[in-house]
C-alpha cells in the first residue's frame, strides 16, 4: 500500500517537475552551456574514439592545450560533448517536458480559441487596463451591427454574441488559432530530435566512396547499388581557387544502369533514398592482376587514398582474398620528388593478408608486368578517382517536418497573436452605449492596436457619438 | 559596378555619421527646452519622456533624412555589389558585414515607423557604424565562390534572412542597453519610458527569433545539399545553437515566469554578445564555414 502511494508520489513529482516551467527553463540552460561546451573545447573527430589506441593518442595531442584538466574534461565526456550521457539525457529530459506541457496545455488552448466567457461583469469594463465607452443614436441592434463591422475591420472576424436580460455582450477574437502557433513549436522540436535520433541510429553513410573514372564501385549496405564513374572534371579560377568539381556518374542498380547524371557540389544525386554528394578526388591506379592459372582477379583502379607518414606519399590499398594477400600502391604525391619511385612510376608493397608478413617490393613503370607470391600485377596507367559521400539518412524527412512546424509555429506565434476584446451594448439614454474593454499581457503593444479599433469604432457610431476612453495600466 | 558599390559604403558611412550626429542634437535640444521649462516649473527631471515632436523641426528632420539615405546607400551598395558578382553580397567577411549594418537599420527603420521610437536610434546607428568600419579593414575584392558557396538562392536566402535577425536583435540590445541606463539612474535621462522601452527590446526579439530559427533551419537545408548532412556541428552552426537557445530562454523567461526588466534587459545583452561571437566565431575556430577567412 504504502509502495503504492510512493509510487504514484514520485510519478506526481515527476509530472509536476516536467510540467514546471522553471525546470524546463533549467534544461535549456544546460543545453545552451553543454552546446556552448562542445563550442570551445576541442571535440575528438569522429571516429577516433572507436580505437581506444587512437583516443589515447589523440588526447596526448591535446594535453598541452589543456593540461591537468585533460582527465577530468574526458572523463565528463566534455570532448565528445554531443554524444555525452549529459547531452542526450538533456534532450530527453527536454522532450518529455516538451510533450507533457504540450498535452497538458492544449485543452485549456482549445477551450480558450471555441468556448469564451462572453457575458462580463460591469466591474470588468469599469477595470480592465484598455478600455472605451460611447454612446450613440439608434436601437441595439443598429449599434451592435456598427460596432461588429468596426470590429470586422480590425481584424476580429469571430464576433460570439450573448444575452444578459436587455443587455448584448459581445466577445470578439482575431487569430484566435494563433496559440496554436506555440503547440506546434513545442511538439516540432521532439519531432526534430527524433528525427535526430533516426540519423544517428539508421541508415548509413559513407564519406570515402572513391570512384576510380572508368571504373565501377558497389555501394553496399544491401541496396544493391553500384557506382560507375564516366569522367571527373575539377577546374580552378586564375587565383588558382576551386571554381568547381563534377563527376559524370551511372548509377547501376542490380546490374542495370538506373540513372545518370552529373554530381557537382551542391548538386547531389538522389536515388531511391540514397544521396551521393561530390567531396574530394584524387588520383588512382589502374591495376590488373593475374591468378597462376591465367584468371583474371583485379582489373580496375586503386584510388590513392591515404597519405604517408611523411605526406610525401599517395597510397592506396586493395585485397586479393583468394591469394591472401594486401597490396598497398605508392606514389610520389603530385609536386613530390622521390628518386626510387620515377615520374610515370609506382611501386608495389604486397603483404600476406593473414600473418602481416611482407611478400615483396617492386616499383613498376606503366604497362609493365611483375609477378609477386605467385600473382602477375601490371601496371594499367594513372587516372583520377572521384570521392562521394554516400548517404541514406532515414531521419531527414522527420527533421524537414519538424522544421517546417517549428518555422511555420513560430510566425504563428509571433505574428499571429491572438487578440481578445469584449463590448457590451446597452440602452442608454436617447440611443444605445457601448463599452468596449481587453486584458493584454503585452499591454504597451496592445495599446496602439486598440486605440485604432476605437478610433474606427468611433467612426461606426456616427459623429455625433461621445466616446470616453481609459487609461491603460501602469501608463 | 564594383567601385560604384565601395562609393555608396562610403556615403553610407557619411550618411550614419550625420545620422548620428542628427539623434544626439535631437537629444541635445529636447534636452535644452526641458531644462529651461522644468527650470521655470521648479520640478525634477525624474520620469520624463522625450517625444519627436519636442525636437525642433529641422533637427529632427534631418535626423530622419540621414538615417533614411543611409539605408538607401547601403542598399545600393549592396545591390551594385550583386550585380557586379552575380551572387548574394553575402559571400565574404566585407560584404556580411555591410548586409549586417543594413540589417540593423532595416530593422530599426521599420521600428522607427511602427512605434514610433527613435532614441534606440543612437545605439543602433553606432553597431551599425562599427560593422561598416570593420569593413573597411577587410579585404573587400570580389573573390569568385568556392564550390561549396556556389547556390545562389541559398546563399541569397540563408544570409538575408540572417542580417534581418541581427539587426533585430541590434535593436534589442540597443533598447536593452537604454533601459539599463534609463532605470539604473536616479536622474532620468531624457528617454522613453523604462516599460517602453523593455516592451521594445520584446518586440524586437520577437521578430529576431523567428528569423534566427529560418537561418538555422535554411543553413540545415543547404548544408544537407553541399556537405551531406543537415547538422555536423560545425562551430558557427553550434554558436548560433547557443544564440537561439539563449533567445528561446529569454522569451520563456519572460512570458512564463514573467522576467522583466533589469534581468530581462541583461539577457538580450547576452544574445547579442552571442549574436556577435557567432558572427565573428569563424575568425577563430575554422570550421565548414570557412568563407570568413580573411587572411
Ligand atoms: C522543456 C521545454 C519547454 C517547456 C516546458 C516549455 C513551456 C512553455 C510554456 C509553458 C509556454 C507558454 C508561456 C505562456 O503561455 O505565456 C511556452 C511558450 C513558448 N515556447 Fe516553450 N517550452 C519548452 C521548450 C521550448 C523550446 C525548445 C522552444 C523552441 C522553439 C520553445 C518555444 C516557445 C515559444 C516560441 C513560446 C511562445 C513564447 C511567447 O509567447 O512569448 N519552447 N513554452
Amino acid at each position: 500500500m504504502s509502495g503504492g502511494l510512493t509510487m504514484s508520489g514520485s510519478l506526481n513529482w515527476a509530472y509536476r517537475k516536467l510540467t514546471s516551467m522553471r525546470f524546463a527553463l533549467v534544461l535549456l540552460f544546460v543545453f545552451a552551456l553543454l552546446t556552448l561546451a562542445g563550442t570551445l573545447l576541442v571535440q575528438v573527430p569522429p571516429g577516433v574514439k572507436d580505437h581506444p589506441g587512437a583516443y589515447a593518442e589523440w588526447l596526448d595531442e591535446i594535453r598541452p592545450r589543456y593540461g591537468g584538466w585533460t582527465d577530468v574534461l574526458d572523463t565528463l565526456g566534455l570532448f565528445s560533448v554531443f554524444s555525452s550521457i549529459w547531452f542526450k539525457g538533456t534532450l530527453l529530459l527536454l522532450s518529455a517536458s516538451l510533450v507533457t506541457c504540450s498535452v497538458r496545455r492544449t485543452p485549456g488552448l482549445w477551450r480558450t480559441a471555441t468556448k469564451p466567457r462572453v457575458v462580463m461583469t460591469e466591474a470588468f469594463f469599469e477595470r480592465a487596463p484598455h478600455r472605451a465607452s460611447f454612446s450613440t443614436a439608434g436601437d441595439l441592434n443598429a449599434a451592435l451591427g456598427r460596432l461588429r463591422s468596426a470590429l470586422r475591420k480590425n481584424g476580429f472576424t469571430r464576433v460570439v454574441v450573448e444575452r444578459d436580460g436587455d443587455d448584448v455582450h459581445v466577445c470578439a477574437d482575431r487569430f484566435r488559432w494563433g496559440p496554436f502557433g506555440r503547440v506546434a513549436v513545442h511538439l516540432s522540436f521532439v519531432v526534430i530530435l527524433a528525427g535526430a535520433v533516426l540519423t544517428a541510429t539508421g541508415g548509413f553513410r559513407d564519406e570515402a566512396f572513391a570512384v576510380p573514372v572508368g571504373g565501377k564501385k558497389e555501394v553496399g549496405h544491401g541496396t544493391g547499388m553500384a557506382v560507375e564513374a564516366k569522367s571527373f572534371a575539377d577546374s580552378y579560377y586564375t587565383s588558382g581557387e576551386p571554381s568547381d568539381y563534377a563527376s559524370q556518374v551511372v548509377l547501376y542498380r542490380n546490374g542495370a544502369p538506373v540513372h545518370k547524371q552529373e554530381i557537382r557540389v551542391n548538386h547531389p544525386m538522389r536515388y531511391g533514398g540514397v544521396t551521393f554528394y561530390q567531396s574530394f578526388f584524387g588520383p588512382s591506379v589502374v591495376m590488373k592482376a593475374k591468378a597462376p592459372d591465367g584468371r583474371v582477379v583485379f582489373d580496375q583502379g586503386v584510388p590513392l587514398l591515404y597519405s604517408s607518414q611523411d605526406e610525401k606519399h599517395s597510397i592506396g590499398r586493395f585485397m586479393l582474398p583468394k591469394q591472401d594477400l594486401t597490396v598497398y600502391v605508392v606514389s610520389p604525391r603530385s609536386g613530390e620528388v622521390d628518386p626510387r619511385i620515377g615520374a610515370g612510376q609506382t611501386q608495389l608493397e604486397i603483404y600476406r593478408s593473414s600473418t602481416d608478413t611482407p611478400v615483396g617490393i617492386k616499383v613498376l613503370s606503366q604497362g609493365r608486368q611483375a609477378t609477386i607470391g605467385g600473382v602477375a600485377f601490371t601496371f594499367l596507367r594513372e587516372r583520377e578517382f572521384t570521392g562521394l559521400i554516400v548517404a541514406r539518412d532515414p531521419g531527414s524527412t522527420l527533421v524537414w517536418i519538424g522544421a517546417t512546424l517549428l518555422v511555420l509555429g513560430l510566425f504563428a506565434t509571433f505574428f499571429f497573436q491572438h487578440r481578445r476584446v469584449r463590448a457590451v451594448v446597452r440602452r442608454g439614454s436617447g440611443g444605445s452605449e457601448i463599452g468596449v474593454a481587453a486584458i493584454e499581457r503585452h499591454q504597451e503593444a496592445f495599446a496602439g492596436q486598440f486605440e485604432r479599433l476605437v478610433e474606427e469604432i468611433r467612426r461606426a457610431v456616427g459623429g455625433g457619438a461621445q466616446t470616453e476612453i481609459g487609461g491603460r495600466a501602469n501608463a | 559596378m564594383l567601385r560604384l558599390s565601395h562609393y555608396f559604403v562610403f556615403t553610407g558611412i557619411v550618411a550614419v555619421v550625420l545620422a548620428l550626429f542628427g539623434y544626439v542634437l535631437a537629444f541635445a535640444s529636447v534636452r535644452v527646452a526641458r531644462a529651461r521649462v522644468l527650470a521655470a516649473e521648479g520640478v525634477g527631471e525624474g520620469g520624463v519622456e522625450v517625444d519627436f515632436a519636442e525636437v525642433p523641426r529641422g533637427v529632427a528632420g534631418f535626423a530622419t533624412l540621414t538615417t533614411w539615405l543611409a539605408l538607401a546607400f547601403l542598399t545600393a551598395a549592396l545591390v551594385c555589389r550583386a550585380i557586379a558578382t552575380g551572387h548574394g553580397p553575402f559571400a565574404n567577411m566585407y560584404e556580411f558585414s555591410i548586409a549586417f549594418a543594413w540589417g540593423a537599420l532595416v530593422v530599426h527603420v521599420y521600428f522607427m515607423r511602427r512605434f514610433r521610437q527613435w532614441a534606440t536610434a543612437t545605439i543602433v546607428l553606432l553597431v551599425a557604424l562599427g560593422m561598416l568600419l570593420y569593413a573597411t579593414t577587410v579585404p573587400s575584392g570580389a573573390e569568385p565562390l568556392v564550390p561549396a558557396l556556389q547556390n545562389n538562392l541559398l546563399l541569397t536566402v540563408h544570409v538575408a534572412v540572417a542580417v534581418v535577425a541581427y539587426g533585430a536583435f541590434a535593436v534589442g540590445f540597443a533598447a536593452a542597453v537604454l533601459y539599463l541606463v534609463q532605470s539604473g539612474s536616479l536622474k532620468r535621462w531624457f528617454l522613453p519610458r523604462p516599460q517602453v522601452l523593455d516592451e521594445l527590446s520584446y518586440k524586437a526579439t520577437l521578430v529576431g527569433f523567428p528569423f534566427l530559427t529560418l537561418t538555422i533551419v535554411l543553413g540545415a537545408v543547404w548544408a544537407d545539399i553541399a556537405w551531406g548532412r543537415y547538422w555536423s556541428w560545425d562551430p558557427k552552426e553550434t554558436a548560433s545553437l547557443v544564440t537561439w537557445i539563449v533567445c528561446g530562454a529569454y522569451l520563456h523567461a519572460r512570458s512564463a515566469r514573467g522576467w522583466r526588466g533589469r534581468r530581462a534587459a541583461l539577457l538580450l545583452m547576452l544574445v547579442f554578445a552571442a549574436t556577435l561571437f557567432t558572427y565573428f566565431g569563424n575568425l577563430f575556430f575554422g570550421g565548414l564555414h570557412s568563407y570568413g577567412k580573411v587572411s
